[in-house]
């Protein structure tokens, strides 16, 4: 009843003021914010960017099964991991929270809360409100954040592993994409997210920042409504569902 | 004769659009049905909104204001046609308020992008800023009524306007 009752709130919370979309009986929102809200116009600042989001069915019967979440965000040059220390993945594997940032706390980029669902009983499913970490990774050459949530009760551990790509043309900047069937299996079924991520961290000497942006509005301006992200949910068979969201970018002289 | 000919081909498609939206008003459509009804109307629109629009952004950064207030203008235009165009067709009985409550949306949103393109046309900085807000705004709110309908080109979508 009580995660009945948490998870409720968490998704009332997630469609208050989101964007939502809808395809074939799944509804889906996306929403987000960056911080400080107010940016300079030329050079990039140092930010952290929080975003939910929230699949749930029209139709009574459970969503269909998440196969694939893409998230676009930030602007090109917005990404920057170097000298930051890299978490491997295998370290996650079935860890706590204590243990994971015991292992991988030089790698934290982020944190925020997960609620998933295992549909055993339809009338009543199973959910599981799970902390999450994010953590900075590396794939293939390439970077990645490792998204590990735990939960207690229900006893939940997993890693969802997003691969980072660099974007050099179009609205965006960085393109994260998480296999979540192969990595989750099954079961649990994502509902809701809620994460922030960014980190100031210091590597050679020099302050850095993980996420930078910055407000490139005309002179004249001073607030403008510009694309903030972008995610896309694929479910197996289908549907595909994509929201972009804009959000006020404030400039700063 | 040619000019006679014009005004029948016209009239046929307006008088079997008439006719249908008042065979169906009795009983109304099943959803699904509405919708794909609807999303063949919302195409061409759709697609001709994001021609209108090219190069707005580009327009409003380098402070061309007046030609962005042009293809904002043209967008409203599409936009008011493809409304008027969904309004008439007849709608599943079950739906009618959410219907009424996403038309009212709509015409809101409407008069945010009426009101956006003139604050360009006046160049007026601060004014378009809150417009463009406004209809975005609209534009989300209008989304979030219909969105257990799965719509697509009749979504509201500001990436086709930015």
């Amino acid at each position: 009843m009580a995660a009945t009752l948490l998870s409720g709130t968490a998704l009332s919370v997630g469609l208050a003021g989101a964007e939502q979309s809808g395809r074939d009986g799944v509804e889906a929102t996306l929403d987000g914010s960056i911080t400080p809200d107010r940016l300079p116009r030329r050079h990039a600042a140092p930010v952290f960017i929080t975003l939910s989001g929230s699949i749930q069915s029209s139709v009574g019967s459970p969503p269909p099964r998440l196969s694939r979440i893409e998230l676009a965000f930030g602007a090109p040059g917005g990404l920057s991991t170097k000298g930051l220390p890299v978490c491997p993945r295998r370290l996650l594997r079935n860890a706590t929270q204590r243990q994971a940032l015991d292992r991988c706390r030089s790698a934290l980029i982020g944190h925020g809360t997960i609620l998933t669902e295992v549909p055993l009983a339809r009338s009543r499913p199973l959910l599981a409100h799970a902390a999450v970490l994010a953590f900075n990774g590396e794939a293939r050459g390439h970077p990645a954040v490792w998204v590990h949530a735990y939960a207690t009760a229900p006893p939940v551990s997993f890693v969802l592993p997003f691969y980072l790509h660099r974007l050099r043309a179009g609205g965006f900047g960085v393109v994260m994409r998480a296999p979540v069937y192969r990595a989750l299996g099954r079961w649990p079924r994502l509902r809701f997210f809620r994460v922030t991520l960014g980190r100031r961290y210091r590597a050679d000497g020099v302050l850095r920042s993980y996420l930078n942006a910055r407000c490139p509005l005309p002179p004249r301006f001073h607030s403008l409504s510009l694309p903030l992200a972008r995610i896309r949910y694929e479910f197996a068979p289908s549907p595909t569902v994509s929201i972009p969201i804009l959000r006020a970018c404030r400039a700063v002289d | 004769m040619r000019r006679t000919c014009v005004r029948i081909l016209i009239a046929v498609p307006v008088v079997a659009l008439l006719l249908s939206a008042s065979s169906g008003a009795a009983q109304g459509p099943a959803r699904q049905e509405y919708v794909a009804r609807l999303e063949k109307i919302c195409r061409p629109g759709s697609e001709a909104t994001q021609r209108a629009v090219g190069g707005t952004r580009a327009d409003v950064r380098a402070e061309r204001l007046r030609l962005a207030a042009t293809k904002v203008a043209k967008a409203k235009t599409i936009f008011s046609h493809t409304v008027a165009a969904i309004a008439v067709v007849p709608r599943p009985d079950a739906d009618r308020t959410t219907l009424t409550r996403w038309f009212t949306a709509l015409g809101r949103e409407t008069v945010a992008l009426e009101r956006t393109a003139d604050a360009l046309r006046r160049e007026d900085i601060p004014s378009f800023q809150h417009r463009w807000a406004d209809f975005i705004h609209e534009g989300n709110k209008a989304n979030n009524v219909v969105v257990s309908f799965g719509f697509n080109y009749c979504d509201f979508k500001p990436s086709r306007f930015v």
